[in-house]
Formats: C-alpha cells, structure tokens, sequence
C-alpha cells in the first residue's frame, strides 16, 4: 500500500514539473558538413557558418574546423595538415596554421621578403581568436596521409549568405550544403565591361589537380556583338558558357577589376 | 628549430608550386584594323619576332587565336599555358587577309609576375595588352623567294663564267 502511494506521488510531481518546464524555443540549426578532400592536395574552403549563438558574428577558425578523426597532425608543420588563411587581400599577407594533435591548429612563424631586402616574421593569432566571416575562404592543405573528410562546424545562418566583393582579388566562399552552378546564382552588380574580357570581372577556380580555371562575366555590348552570347552570363575566354559547379564548401578567387565593390548574395 | 622547420616548409611549398608550366593572360584593346587572328610568340633573346613565309623565323608561336575571340573591339584575354622560362620575351603578333602579320611595340618579359603565373594562392591580377603595334609587314611568299634565289645562283653562275 505505502509503495503504491509513493508511485502515485511520484506520477504527480513528475506531472507537475511537466506543466511548469518550458519549451526552448528558438531558430539556432547547428550545422555539420564534411568536406571530401583527398590527401596531397590543395584546395580553397568556404566559410559556411556562423558562431554558435553570437547573432550570426563570425566564427573563431578553432571552433569551425573540427579536429576530429584527423590523421594528418604532428609536431613537425611540413607533416601535418595546413590552414592557410589570407588576411590582407593588398598584400596578399597569409597566417599559416598546422594541425598538432595535442594544440590542434596551431599557428607557424613566416618570414615576409621585403621591397627593401629586409625580412619581416610574421606571427599567426592563436586559431582560438582568429574570426573567419561566412562568405571568406581559406586554404587547405593536406598532406599525403590525410585520407579522413575534413568537417566543418558552426551555427546556420537564418540570413541568406552574402560577402563583399571589392576591388582587386577576393578570395570568396559561397557558405552552401549544394554545389553552385556559376550561371544558376544571383550576380547582380557583377561587372562585363565593355565585351571584352580583360576589363570584366573573372573568376579563377582551382581544380582538383591543381590547375587554375579562368571564367569571365561577359554582357553583350549588343550592336556588332550578334554573334556572342546574349544577355549576361560567365563565358570562358572563347566566349563559350562557363558549364562549372563549384562543390559545396569549396571557394574561389573573384578578380574585381571595374573599381567598384558589390555584395554577393547568391541566394536572392 | 622550429623557424628552420618553418623556413623549409615555405621552400618546400613554393617549390612545389614553382615547378608547375606558367600561364601567360595576354590581351589586345588597341587592335589595328583588319586584324584577322593573333599569335603569341616566344623569343629566347628577346627581340623582335620574323616571320617568313609560313613560319616565325625569329621565335617560336606559343598560341594562336580566331574566331570569336577576335571581337569587334580587340582579342579578348586568353589564358596560354608554356613551360617556365629562365630568359627571353613574349610578343603578340597580329594577321590579316593580306597576308600581312604586325609585332607588338612592347613585349612581356618572361619573369613578369602580374601577367604570368601558375602560383595558385596568389593568381595574376595583370594582363599582357601592348598599346601600340609596329605596323603591318608584308609576309615573304614562297614563289617570290624562291624565284629570288634563283635570280642570285643565277647572276653568281655567271660572273663565275666571266671571270
């Protein structure tokens, strides 16, 4: 009888606590994605995520790529995986970062040759503190043991992705679970000039051998141009429609050579 | 230790890169009228490209290009691959229906890294466009040179008798 009357008390707490828990309620989708790479390799990576609850601040580099199931690490930088992560697009000024099994990544002293002959170490912020913002990319390297997927980790953004593209070269991220079909996304404000490629905006994608391909965003001049594509579309440099998807996570180099900027929001 | 490790990773990577062919971005906004097709030519010693007859006599064509790529404006930019140089210059030559072919005023040295690279962490931002062009040079035929050297052997073959 007395185990009867604790079970019913029991029931009746565990009711009552029921009633008075709310529910969490929010919109924060943490976001996991692999990133196949194979070892020996080269490769631009994009910044797909925001950070865990910051209002979709950016993200610390430590805390977006995971270190997890890695085999290329070790105590020596020229054996281990590599981030490489352009800092200042002017000067084309990179930290270097190694994968150490026991510090993760950790950041490796370079030395920058200067007009003058001089010699300027370069020392990496701490990976922990470095901010990476969605739409960037980065570099990966990896070495010939690397055979694990690289994944990437972070809070997805409500927003639709977007980066700012100015002047010169950007290295650019499009932050997507999806391949980008270079013709299937928003370009607005990307520049043709005036037909001819050299004074329109390229895009330089990095393959998977390590060759570089060039694709041009081309807008018929229209009289005298019959011949050449309509309207506005990325051509290779014999006026042929760019076929190319970039896989999802990948980047890519975006010369801007009109002097302006715009923002890149492919998902409008 | 470890900026000696450091140092020797930055060789090792740029040397991995360095070891790849080039690519030359070449262009022409100021296209003399008439032009048909353009070439890009290697000269070891850098100077001015020949052509002869049916082939450059001084330096070697690289690439060629027609067709779409000769827009109404200009040769719009391509991207050429070669093998690394240590010496030498790249011109453009042009060519019209006339048989006429015209040699770029400037050309490209071998070792100009803002038109050509193959380092992929930092991509050219420049590309090879001369302004100005020599003008238009007739291209030797084959009939006329030959019968050229024919009128010589034969004038040499006479004096020989004359004297």
């Amino acid at each position: 009888m007395k185990n009867i009357f604790m079970i019913a008390l029991a029931c009746a707490v565990t009711v009552c606590l029921y009633a008075e828990m709310a529910s969490v309620d929010g919109s924060n989708i943490v976001g996991f994605s692999t990133v196949d790479d194979n070892g020996n390799d080269t490769s631009i990576l994009a910044v797909p995520y925001v950070s865990c609850l910051n209002n979709d601040g950016d993200i610390m580099l430590a805390d977006l790529i995971s270190t997890n199931g890695l085999a290329g690490h070790s105590t020596d930088p020229t054996q281990a995986d590599q981030l490489i992560v352009l800092i200042d697009d002017n000067g084309l000024k990179y930290y270097y970062y190694y994968l150490d099994l026991e510090d993760g990544w950790t950041g490796i002293e370079t030395a920058m040759k200067q007009p003058d002959g001089s010699e300027v170490v370069v020392t990496p912020t701490a990976a922990a503190s470095l901010p990476v913002s969605r739409g960037e990319g980065f570099w990966l390297k990896r070495v010939e043991t690397s055979s694990n997927p690289l994944y990437v980790q972070g809070e997805v953004s409500a927003s639709n992705p977007s980066t700012s593209i100015v002047d010169g070269l950007n290295l650019v991220g499009y932050g997507s679970g999806e391949a980008m079909g270079l013709n299937s996304v928003d370009w607005t404000g990307a520049d043709g000039g005036n037909g001819l490629l050299q004074n329109s905006d390229k895009i330089i994608v990095v393959e998977a051998d390590g060759s570089l391909s060039y694709y041009y965003y081309f807008t018929n001049p229209g009289t005298g141009w019959e011949a050449y594509p309509a309207g506005s579309s990325w051509v290779k440099d014999d006026y042929t429609q760019a076929d190319i998807n970039i896989p999802a996570g990948q980047g890519f180099w975006y010369l801007r050579r009109d002097g302006g900027s715009f923002n890149f929001q492919p998902d409008n | 230790m470890k900026n000696t490790l450091c140092f020797a990773f930055i060789f090792v990577f740029f040397a991995a890169v360095s070891a790849k062919a080039v690519v030359i971005h070449w262009a022409v906004s100021s296209m003399p009228s008439g032009t048909t097709s353009a070439q890009l030519v290697y000269v070891s010693d850098g100077t001015t490209p020949v052509y002869d007859t049916d082939q450059f006599s001084t330096g070697s064509s690289i690439d060629s290009v027609s067709g779409l790529a000769v827009t109404p404006l200009g040769i719009s930019e391509q991207n050429t691959e070669d093998i690394t140089r240590s010496s030498g210059s790249y011109y453009i030559v042009l060519f019209n229906d006339s048989d006429q072919y015209n040699v770029s005023s400037t050309s490209l040295a071998y070792d100009d890294s803002s038109a050509i690279t193959s380092d992929e962490t930092s991509p050219a931002t420049g590309t090879f466009d001369p302004e100005t062009f020599d003008g238009w040079i007739p291209v030797p035929e084959p009939g006329s040179a030959a019968i050229l050297a024919l009128g010589a052997g034969l004038l040499a073959l006479r004096r020989k008798r004359r004297g």
